[in-house]
């Protein structure tokens, strides 16, 4: 009988505001456990929460394993290895507050509703078949909200970071520039126009699953059989980022006990290039796990990203955009969806008009239009050193777009 | 539960609410992809999650050691708050509410055996299909006892069960290729078997989508089905109806004035958590506040707003009993429960023959909205002279919320609310929360179609 338990202990102190007002403090301190049982060639799994020895959390597998199901793609090789990340600042949620502060006093005109955590987490992953890994970050997640006063939305606009270095007062003060022309509202005519997404991962997701071996390797993915072909800009690198706690991706080893411990680069100067794999799908297709089989403690593996991003270009978003005569920053834009080929159509909630890198206006309601050879090709006008909040780990893409008025 | 809470019926603090509420779970999640099971668990939990309000201020502990409830709601009382602007929130004390109804049919007494084989009969129905490129099919349960206590004597206990499963699947021909998928919901085991034939008649149907042209972008009349219906109604109007948006915002609560005509004169839109076998079921919600039927909008007027016993103070309104956590680690916060738009008098018959050239839209793959809203429904077919005609694809269909309340031409008699368990309704951080909604077809006179 072999065994591994994923051990996630949390410790977090949040500080939450409403309507303007702090109006919340919240502690929460607790342990969840995912643990699997090999036997008989199966596996048995199950989760709990809060503390529990070793011996019962097996035991537990016996009781709620059910009746267990095929596990024949192996384990980890052996690996015993420690890190430490960040520490959680506290101070931030000071921050938080006296953020609030700065956003009422210099927007009057909006309400402003947002939360921020701090979180210690501790992750172990210790098995019977060789595995001891142990990983400790911090991280903070803050955000606001806004409405501006009288206005029939829900929301007018966000501002948010996440990782383990963020600067609130930072945020604010960049995000000053686009609240004081929330009034505003800029003139755009139906046509193509450069777009910068926030989310740039957004119009992808036709892009994203043919990274997924199963889908690449069964034809069900719209890029199976491009492996090697140059497809787009040579601008453009997409990588799996190995370990990056900064970001707050602090787990250097998977759900599964694979360390890797370089970046795995899915397209490489516009070419495509790899491929994400688990110890499943890797067995499955002859081929080694990338390291991409994610784990939540309650669930089974699924594979997935660790972290994507695009590799930095050589300007900054805002120099790359200053030099534009009109561009659309894309900042809520729910809803969008791609077709299966790959082409994509989002309406922009909430979008603002940069002229020569001033804001000019918010956008009116949009609808974008592009396609992922377009987005990521012909239409690409750059891509950034930073990225959109300051740390970031990911460039913003600038493209030109199809950008119809509703 | 009830044992833990009756210790602290005679609980006095400082502070001028407190209430405790405990989450026991069962949940199962079995997932298969392409006939590779890659997820098979049950699994129990067990948490608690307790408030204060003090000097106008809300203090938050979640934890899984039921054991030391008193002297954590002490601890917690003992803390300093950065306010001091003491509030009098009291509310009503309500009749103890006890109703464990599914204790005969919990999904935690169905063996993970019998779930894991329903699901590999599903995934292998799924994989017959001989231009299935890819499949995903995935099951949910959860058996949940909530047990509650608050500083005014309100206690109440309640079950919830639900299970569901959702499938997507890829087909593929000479390099086209059409994703689509389905979905089935019960409160009972039983009522989750025997579903390959509608499984299957879905793949045949998402077939003939293999070779559908585009849609042309542009401006439709277009005709919701019930599942699409259910989304706009959810995503477009029933977030607006959150009150917690609304305050410290008094221009937008005179914008929102209850009494105001804002939709066509036949729709009327309800939220009501008292629907038994529904997965937005929420007898009482997480203040202690009884479900009742809130009418949104009622003949085309704007009758009522979502509320917690919070924001029904601030804004001087009655309580609805909207205020829900997604589990025991979160504070309640104003969500929906069912919502759903009433049925009308015509049949779908009459409104597909007095449609022509409009465009029909069923099933969902996601949906969003703010002034604006999208959805991005699975599949679109142009309506003739006898009905539904020729198919089209489609990626998304928007409008500006007020105008398609406004637009409303005709309204079915057709109703079907929609529940499911893989999935549900997030909110901040809060994600996801069960919710059913759904409706009658409703023909909308235009709508940006791309």
């Amino acid at each position: 009988m072999d065994y591994d338990i994923l051990s996630i202990q949390e410790k977090s102190s949040t500080t939450k505001a409403e309507a303007g007002k702090i109006s919340a403090n919240k502690n929460q301190e607790i342990q969840r456990h995912g643990v699997r049982r090999f036997a008989d060639g199966k596996v048995f799994q199950t989760s709990r929460l809060g503390s529990a020895s070793q011996d019962r959390l097996i035991s537990d597998t016996k009781e709620w394993g059910g009746p267990g199901t095929t596990h024949e793609f192996g384990f980890a090789p052996k690996h015993t290895e420690a890190r430490n990340g960040a520490v959680a600042n506290e101070i931030l949620l000071q921050n938080f507050t006296e953020g609030l502060d700065i956003l009422n006093s210099q927007h009057p005109n909006f309400v402003f509703t947002g939360q921020c955590t701090v979180q210690q987490q501790d992750v172990s992953l210790k098995s019977s078949y060789g595995l001891d890994l142990k990983t400790t970050g911090g991280f903070c997640e803050w955000y606001f909200t806004y409405q501006r006063k009288g206005s029939g939305n829900m929301i007018d606009g966000f501002l948010a970071e996440t990782g383990a270095k963020v600067d609130i007062k930072k945020e604010i003060q960049t995000h000053s520039a686009f609240l004081k022309m929330q009034n505003k509202i800029a003139t755009v005519k139906n046509g193509t126009m450069p777009v910068l997404f926030v989310e740039a991962m957004q119009p992808l997701s036709k892009l994203l699953e043919s990274f997924y071996i199963h889908k690449y390797s069964e034809g069900a993915a719209l890029y199976s059989g491009k492996m090697g072909e140059k497809l787009f800009s040579d601008k453009i690198t997409l990588v799996d980022s190995a370990y990056d706690p900064d970001s707050g991706a602090i787990r250097f080893f998977d759900g599964e006990g694979i360390v890797r411990t370089e970046d795995l680069t899915l397209i490489d100067k516009g070419r495509f290039n790899g491929l994400m794999s688990d110890l499943r799908f890797g067995r499955k297709f002859n081929k080694a796990s990338t390291g991409n089989g994610q784990r939540v403690y309650n669930r089974g593996v699924t594979l997935g990203p660790r972290s994507l991003r695009f590799q930095k270009g050589q300007e900054s978003w805002k120099k790359i955009v200053g030099q534009l005569d009109r561009c659309l920053i894309a900042m809520v834009s729910a809803g969008g969806d791609s077709n299966d080929l790959g082409e994509f159509s989002s309406p922009v909630q909430i979008g603002y008009i940069m002229e020569k890198g001033e804001v000019i206006g918010q956008a009116p309601q949009v609808t974008v239009k592009t396609s992922i050879e377009n987005y990521l090709g012909k239409g690409l006008i750059g891509v950034s050193s930073d990225g959109f909040t300051t740390y970031s780990p990911s460039a913003c893409l600038i493209s030109e777009m199809e950008v119809l008025v509703n | 539960m009830k044992n833990l809470l009756n210790e602290l019926t005679t609980l006095k603090l400082d502070c001028e609410y407190w209430d405790v509420r405990i989450e026991d779970s069962f949940e199962t999640a079995v997932d298969i992809i392409d006939g590779e099971i890659t997820t098979c668990t049950s699994s129990p939990s067990l948490g608690a999650f307790l408030r204060i309000k003090k000097d106008g201020f809300w203090l938050y502990e979640s934890t899984t050691e039921l054991s030391q409830l008193k002297s954590s709601l002490e601890n917690l009382s003992r803390k300093s708050t950065p306010v001091k602007a003491k509030q009098n929130y009291r509310p009503e004390k309500q009749s103890p509410y006890n109703n464990i109804a599914s204790a005969s049919s919990k999904f935690s007494a169905v063996s993970l055996s019998d779930k894991l084989d329903l699901v590999k009969k599903y995934s292998d129905t799924l994989r017959t299909h001989k231009k299935a490129s890819s499949t995903n099919i995935r099951y949910r349960d959860i058996y949940k006892v909530k047990s509650f206590l608050n500083s005014v004597g309100t206690q109440f206990e309640f079950d919830y069960n639900s299970a569901g499963i959702r499938y997507h699947y890829t087909l593929s021909e000479n390099g086209q290729m059409f994703q689509d998928g389905g979905s089935s919901y019960g409160s009972q085991f039983q009522q989750l078997k025997g579903q390959e034939a509608k499984i299957l008649a879905c793949m045949e149907e998402s077939e003939k989508f293999l070779h559908a042209p585009s849609i042309t972008p542009g401006k439709y009349k277009v005709l919701l089905d019930p599942e699409v219906t259910g989304v706009f109604t959810h995503e477009s109007f029933g977030h607006k109806s959150e009150a917690d948006f609304m305050l410290g915002n008094p221009e937008a609560l005179a914008e929102w004035k209850l009494g105001s005509k804002i939709a066509a004169d036949n729709l009327t839109i309800v939220d009501y958590g008292g629907l038994t076998g529904t997965s937005g079921y929420c007898p009482i919600d997480d203040d202690g506040t009884p479900a009742q039927k809130n009418y949104l909008i009622k003949d085309g007027i704007l009758t009522g707003r979502l509320h917690s016993f919070e924001t029904s103070s601030e804004l001087d309104e009655k309580p609805t009993g909207n205020s829900r956590a997604m589990n025991f680690e979160f504070e309640p916060i104003v969500r929906m429960t069912s919502t759903y738009i009433e049925p009308g008098k015509e049949s779908l018959d009459s409104i597909l023959k007095r449609s022509e050239g409009a465009l029909l839209v069923e099933g969902v793959k996601h949906g969003s909205g703010l002034s604006t809203f999208t959805i991005a429904p699975t599949r679109g077919y142009k309506i003739g002279p006898g009905g539904k005609s020729e198919r089209v694809r489609l990626a998304v269909i928007s409008g500006s919320v007020f105008e398609t309340l406004k637009n409303i031409e005709a309204i079915s008699s057709d109703f079907h609310l929609h529940s499911s368990a893989v999935g549900g309704c997030g909110k901040m951080e809060q994600w996801p929360l069960p919710v059913s909604d759904g409706g009658p077809y409703v023909l909308i006179k235009e709508m940006q179609v791309g």
